[in-house]
């Protein structure tokens, strides 16, 4: 069994060689020359299109799956993902209504944080009776709250002219394809800060796992520390909707991997499934891009069919077996 | 040394108010071991609770060696005093050995590796410290959670230190059982304040030192054990005639 250390260090290089071959090879394999020639047209393409693409699918995969973690852990439920329980919806929500109002670009990120926030606020409400005890249940909060979101994205569609709903439809299928160097910037910078702030959570979010009364008797503040989950979960799940839409499963997926080798210590679940988050976005926009080129396929889709299934798969071995 | 004057704890749902606990005073001085019993649904877990400082008693205050509770920062106090409770969450797969660690929380520093070592031999769990939690037995969950607890206060000196264990004997064995009130009249002798709640009046009446008996949400009797736990209050208490005898060591029995 590799040590944690090696482990890190092994899907660091892993992540770099992935980052570095979505740049050379997806879709179309790039002369490599060419990114030293500054006349040369690939190096535009480089330079404008595929660095801002996947290094913004790779933040946006490792913010989806740390995000999961994080929603899992503040739930107590191993089914939790922003997907599945709304929490990607409510952003979308938000992202739509900027859209609507035809807003500037850094107001599109705070909507989607918005619509995030007030979607885990109201799980956290109607759900907080169910946690820990009926998983399932649970779930089913998320999964009305996730329909009622949608609904509302499809009546505001209804309602805009046809520029505008062309957008608001790109956000709800995920599609990376709107990363720019501004977007990039934001998202960079989202996530230096989010990776600054979270390790303090963790060893309490590993207590807070053991149950709320435990975490209470250790002499965590368990009131302060749900609202600080509840704002992490809200900027890391605004920020990745804002600028790729709805893309589900990373979330769900990337965590129980990554729970299956190192155990339930967060301290070494997130910082991998941060990695391997990004780099399953950037897999999954690769075939997105090749399956039917020239057209690119929706990101969630490519997402949905891998990850549907493996979701009753999880289904049924969390109502089994619990966390292990 | 933990005092609770005059305390009471009162819920209420939606518009109902319901008494979980009525108002009494009580004090645990170091060196004592004090044992909790009464029927189910007497108010032996609110006591504690409220004695754990996990929820605010409706009236009354509770200090913590002179000082009251309310004003001990909750790192402080968990510092103090660690709180076994049956509110246990088992569905976790962390392994014996990272929950043990998580004791150090309060402390702010790693655990030491010789207190996590004097853990693994008194509550024998060397061979266990890899397994998920999830995986292993009742009692040996039970153990994990009862070494957690003792680890929690450790590096306070158990001395200045409070342990409140409800049930603590869940699931453990006859050994365990035994080795695990060893262990607390060793503490005891280093000072250290025990309180738990306890099931079976006969182990109560042989390893605590002082008893509080509780029916129907309120204070029966307190004070030194072979005073609270007498066969005609007892049978009272519990509605079962249980008869007091002496041979070979104190102890009830019931027809």
């Amino acid at each position: 069994m590799p040590t944690y250390k090696n482990l890190l260090i092994l899907t660091l290089l892993f992540s770099l060689l992935v980052m570095a071959c979505s740049i050379l090879f997806a879709p179309s394999t790039l002369p490599w020359q060419a990114l030293f020639d500054s006349e040369h047209a690939w190096r535009q393409i480089f330079v404008e299109i595929r660095l801002p693409r996947t290094l913004g699918g790779f933040c946006i995969g490792a913010l989806l799956a740390a995000s999961g973690v994080l929603i899992q852990g503040l739930f107590r439920n191993p089914l939790a993902e922003p997907g599945v329980i709304g929490i990607s919806s409510g952003a979308a929500l938000g992202a739509a209504i900027a859209i609507f109002t035809q807003s500037a670009l850094w107001i599109l990120p705070v909507a989607a944080c918005i619509g995030a926030f007030v979607a885990v606020t109201v799980l956290l409400s109607i759900g907080r009776n169910l946690i820990g005890h009926q998983l399932s249940q649970f779930i089913l909060v998320g999964v009305a709250l996730n329909f009622t979101a949608t609904a509302t994205l499809g009546l505001l569609t209804y309602l805009s002219d046809e520029r505008i709903m062309r957008s608001i439809s790109f956000w709800s299928f995920g599609n990376l394809s709107a990363i720019h160097f501004s977007e990039l910037a934001i998202l960079i910078t989202g996530l230096v800060v989010l990776c600054v702030i979270m390790p303090r959570y963790l060893p309490q979010l590993n207590i807070w796992l053991m149950g709320e009364h435990h975490a209470k008797q250790l002499g965590i503040n368990t009131r302060r520390l749900t609202i600080h989950l509840v704002l992490l979960i809200s900027v890391m799940v605004g920020l990745a909707v804002a600028f790729c839409g709805v893309i589900g499963f990373i979330g769900l997926l990337v965590p129980h991997s990554v729970r299956a080798v190192v155990g339930m210590d967060t301290n070494k679940v997130l910082p991998l499934s941060m990695l391997l988050g990004g780099c399953l976005v950037l897999l999954a926009d690769w075939l997105a891009q090749i399956l039917l080129a020239p057209a690119q396929l929706p990101l969630s889709l490519i997402l949905a069919i891998g990850g549907g299934p493996l979701f009753i798969l999880l289904l049924n071995k969390v109502q089994k077996r619990g966390w292990a | 040394m933990l005092t609770a004057n005059n305390i009471s704890h009162i819920t209420s749902i939606k518009t109902q108010r319901k008494t979980l606990l009525k108002p009494m005073s009580l004090e645990f001085q170091a060196g004592q071991v004090w044992g909790i019993v009464g029927p189910n649904g007497a108010g032996k877990s609110t006591l504690m609770n409220l004695l754990a400082g996990m929820s605010k008693p409706s009236s009354g205050e509770i200090c913590v060696n002179g000082q009251p509770m309310d004003s001990i920062a909750a790192l402080d106090l968990a510092q103090q005093r660690a709180y076994l409770s049956q509110q246990n969450n088992d569905d976790i797969s962390f392994s014996c050995e990272e929950i043990l660690s998580m004791a150090a929380y309060p402390w702010g520093k790693a655990v030491k590796e010789e207190h996590l070592q004097q853990m693994f031999e008194w509550f024998e769990l060397e061979h266990l410290k890899t397994r998920p939690y999830g995986q292993l037995s009742g009692g040996e969950r039970q153990r994990c959670n009862l070494a957690r607890s003792f680890l929690q206060v450790l590096p306070n000196g158990f001395g200045n230190s409070i342990l409140l264990l409800d049930e603590p004997l869940t699931g453990l064995d006859i050994s365990h059982q035994v080795r695990l009130f060893k262990l607390l009249k060793e503490l005891q002798d280093q000072g250290i304040t025990i309180i738990m709640v306890l099931h079976d009046v006969n182990l109560a009446l042989r390893y605590c030192s002082h008893s509080i008996l509780l029916k129907d949400s309120q204070l029966i009797k307190q004070g030194k054990v072979e005073e609270v736990l007498t066969a005609q209050r007892l049978s009272d208490t519990f509605e079962t005639e249980l008869i007091y005898s002496a041979i070979p060591t104190p102890h009830f029995y019931w027809a």
